[in-house]
C-alpha cells in the first residue's frame, strides 16, 4: 500500500472509530480541568510554590451536581443535569457565571471555576472562583421552560450559595433576565431580599449602572496603559477591532472618543476599513438599527469593505480581538503587524501563535487581565447590593479605571522583574495572591 | 462554546500522536496495531522507537512554529533502547533566545500528549512525558546548565533527525 493509501486508511480508521487504536485516540479528548492544572503547575513552578500548596489550588473546594426536573410545555417532565463548582474561597466568596449549553461537563465547569479564581486575583478583588452550568439547549426551550429550569436550578443549589458564599453571574446563553429570576427565586425561598446573591441583573432590580459597557471599557483602559508604557499616546494611535458585539463595539467607541483612530473593524458579516479612521459612533448607530445587528450595509465616504479576516493583519498600532476564541493562529500570526494585542475575547490567541508573537516582540495583554472589566463591575454590583446604596455610572467608571490601571501596573511590573510575558506574569501574580491567602489563613483543623 | 485556549492544542496533539504511530508502526512493526500491541506489552524496544518517533514529530512541529529553535536533542533511555512504559523523553531545545510562551506551550502540549499516551497504552506513564530543557545561545556558549550537556562527552545528547518525508510533507503543507 502506498503512503497516501496508508494515511487515508488511518484517517478513516480514526474517523470511523474502527479498532482499538482508533478508539483510544478518540478517547483522547482534551480535558479542560487537566489543562487548568497544568497551567497552575507551570506558574507554581516559576514561583517556587510547594507541591502540596499547588495541590490545594488545583482542586476545587466543592463540586455540586444536581438534577433539575422541569415540567415542559407539553406536560412531560424532563430532568436536566446541573453543576455548581466552588473552586476557591481563599480570597473571598466564590464568583463566576452560569452557562446553559448542551456540551457542559463537570470538568469544564471545574476548569472555568479555577480560571475565575485566577481572574479575580489578577484584578485583586475580594472574590474566589466559582462556575455553574446546566446541560441543556436553551434555543430549544420556550421562555416558560427556561424560567422553570432557572428557578428549579436556583432552588437546588441554594443551600450552597449566598452573598457571602458564592455569587453567580451570567455566562454563555444566560443573561440579565435569567439573573433576575435567579434573584427572585432566592428571595422567595429565603423570605428576605437577596439582591446580592447574583450579579448581572437589570438595573431596576439591583443591577449596576455601566455593567454592559464594563468589559469594553476595561479593554480601552488597558490599551491606554500599555501604550503609555511604550511611550505612545492613545491619541492618533491606529486600532483594529475584530468583533463588534458588546465588547468590541464599546471598546472601539471609547477608543475613538479618546482620540484613537479605529481604522478597521470586523464581525460575522465582514470587515470595514478606512485609513483615516472609521466614524465609530455612526457605525454603532448603524449596527443598532440593522435587523441582524451587524456592520454589513454600512457605507460612508472612504470606507472600504474588506474580508473579515484581514482586519487581524492590518498595519495598526493596536489589535483588539474581541470576537471568538482561536482567531490568531500560527497561520496568521506571522502576518500580524500590530505591536500591541489586547485580548478582549476569551482565548483569541492559540498557544502556537503566542510563541510566534512573542518571538516577534509583540506585546499581548492577556484575556485574564484585558477582559476582567466585567467581573470588576460585578464586584461593584455586589457591593452596592450589600449596602443598598447605588452609585451613578460615573462613579462605577472611575472605580473600574482605578482597579484596571492598578492591575495592569502590577502585571507589567512582574513581567519586567521576571522577564516573562504579560500572560505568564498575570498567571503568576494571580497564583501568588491565592497562595498567599491560603498560607495566611492556615489549614483547618 | 468558549473553551480555554490550551484546548486549541488538542488537534495538534492528536495529530502528533497519530503521525508518530504511523511512522513508527510502518517502519518497524509492519503496522500501527502491531506497534500498539508491543507498547501495551511494555516492550522497551517499542517504547524507545515510539518515543523517538514522537520526539521527531514534536521537533517538526516546533520547527514549523518557532524558527528561533536551532536544534532539538534527545538523550537518556529513549536513545539507549531501554525506555519502559513509565519512562519520560529527555529533550534539550537549543534556542537563539528564550521566549516564555514556548515553555508554556510545551507544558500544555505535554499534558495532552501524556493523556493520549495513557489512553493508547493503558499505562499511567511518567508524570510528564517530555522532560524538556530549554537552553539559549549564551548558555551553550558558556556551557552553563544544560548548555553544558550538549557538549558532554559522557552523556552526549543526539540531535534529532527529522525524517525527509516528513520535512517534505511540512513544506508542502505550508505552500
Amino acid at each position: 500500500m502506498g503512503v497516501l493509501g496508508f494515511l487515508s486508511e488511518v484517517v478513516d480508521m480514526i474517523h470511523e472509530g474502527k479498532g482499538p487504536v482508533a478508539q483510544a485516540l478518540q478517547a483522547m479528548e482534551a480535558n479542560p480541568y487537566e489543562m487548568f492544572k497544568t497551567q497552575v503547575r507551570l506558574a507554581g513552578q516559576k514561583l517556587g510554590l510547594p507541591a502540596d500548596l499547588l495541590k490545594i489550588i488545583e482542586t476545587p473546594e466543592r463540586v455540586l451536581e444536581v438534577s433539575v426536573p422541569v415540567k415542559m410545555d407539553d406536560g412531560r417532565i424532563e430532568v436536566f443535569l446541573g453543576y455548581r463548582v466552588q473552586h476557591s474561597s481563599a480570597r473571598g466568596p466564590c464568583k463566576g457565571g452560569i452557562r446553559y449549553h448542551p456540551a457542559v461537563t463537570v470538568d469544564e465547569v471545574k476548569a472555568l471555576a479555577g480560571w475565575m479564581t485566577l481572574k479575580c486575583a489578577v484584578v485583586d478583588i475580594p472574590f474566589g472562583g466559582g462556575k455553574g452550568g446546566i446541560v441543556c439547549d436553551p434555543a430549544g426551550l420556550s421562555e416558560g421552560e427556561l424560567e422553570r429550569l432557572t428557578r428549579r436550578y436556583t432552588a437546588m443549589i441554594l443551600p450552597l450559595i449566598g452573598p457571602s458564599r458564592d455569587i453567580p453571574a451570567p455566562d454563555v446563553n444566560t443573561n440579565a433576565k435569567i439573573m433576575n429570576w435567579f434573584m427572585d427565586t432566592a428571595t422567595v425561598l429565603r423570605g428576605e431580599p437577596m439582591y446580592a446573591i447574583v450579579t448581572g441583573k437589570d438595573v431596576a432590580v439591583g443591577g449596576a449602572r455601566g455593567r454592559r459597557e464594563a468589559t469594553g471599557r476595561g479593554v480601552m483602559i488597558v490599551t491606554q496603559e500599555v501604550l503609555a508604557r511604550l511611550g505612545k499616546d492613545l491619541r492618533g494611535a491606529t486600532v483594529a477591532v475584530q468583533g463588534f458585539g458588546n465588547v468590541g463595539s464599546v471598546a472601539a467607541l471609547l477608543l475613538h472618543q479618546a482620540g484613537a483612530k479605529v481604522v478597521g473593524v470586523a464581525d460575522i458579516s465582514g470587515g470595514l476599513y478606512h485609513p483615516s479612521g472609521l466614524n465609530i459612533p455612526e457605525l454603532v448607530e448603524h449596527v443598532a438599527r440593522s435587523p441582524r445587528h451587524v456592520i454589513a450595509g454600512y457605507a460612508a465616504p472612504g470606507v472600504v469593505p474588506i474580508p473579515a479576516e484581514e482586519v487581524l493583519t492590518l498595519d495598526v498600532d493596536v489589535l483588539i480581538p474581541a470576537a471568538l476564541e482561536g482567531q490568531i493562529t500560527e497561520r496568521n500570526a506571522p502576518r500580524i503587524k500590530a505591536q500591541v494585542i489586547v485580548e478582549g475575547a476569551n482565548g483569541p490567541t492559540t498557544p502556537e501563535a503566542d510563541v510566534i508573537l512573542e518571538e516577534r516582540g509583540c506585546i499581548v495583554v492577556p484575556d485574564i487581565l484585558a477582559n476582567a472589566g466585567g467581573v470588576v463591575v460585578s464586584y461593584f454590583e455586589w457591593v452596592q447590593n450589600l449596602q443598598y446604596f447605588f452609585w451613578d455610572e460615573a462613579e462605577t467608571n472611575a472605580r473600574l479605571a482605578q482597579i484596571m490601571r492598578r492591575a495592569f501596573q502590577d502585571v507589567w511590573n512582574l513581567a519586567q522583574a521576571e522577564k516573562v510575558s504579560l500572560r505568564i506574569a498575570a498567571q503568576m501574580l494571580a497564583l501568588a495572591r491565592v497562595a498567599e491567602a491560603i498560607r495566611l489563613r492556615g489549614l483547618f483543623p | 462554546m468558549i473553551q480555554p485556549p490550551s484546548l486549541l492544542l488538542e488537534p495538534e496533539a492528536r495529530g502528533l500522536l497519530v503521525q508518530a504511530l504511523k511512522n513508527c508502526g510502518k517502519k518497524s512493526f509492519g503496522g500501527v496495531d502491531a506497534l500498539v500491541a508491543a507498547l501495551r506489552a511494555g516492550e522497551p524496544w517499542a517504547h524507545s522507537l515510539f518515543r523517538y518517533a514522537l520526539a521527531q514529530e514534536l521537533g517538526l512541529y516546533l520547527n514549523r512554529i518557532c524558527p528561533n529553535i536551532r536544534r532539538v536533542y534527545v538523550y537518556g533511555s529513549t536513545m539507549d533502547d531501554r525506555a519502559g512504559p513509565s519512562s519520560d523523553v529527555d529533550l534539550i531545545l537549543w534556542v537563539r533566545e528564550k521566549v516564555p510562551a514556548l515553555e508554556s506551550l510545551l507544558w500544555k502540549l505535554d499534558a495532552l500528549l501524556l493523556h493520549g499516551y495513557r489512553m493508547l497504552t493503558g499505562f499511567s506513564g511518567p508524570p510528564i512525558f517530555f522532560d524538556f530543557h530549554i537552553v539559549d545561545d549564551a548558555e551553550v556558549a558558556e556551557r552553563q546548565g544544560y548548555g553544558a550537556v550538549i557538549h558532554s562527552l559522557w552523556t552526549a545528547p543526539v540531535p534529532l533527525q527529522l525524517p525527509e518525508e516528513a520535512r517534505n510533507r511540512e513544506r508542502t503543507s505550508l505552500t
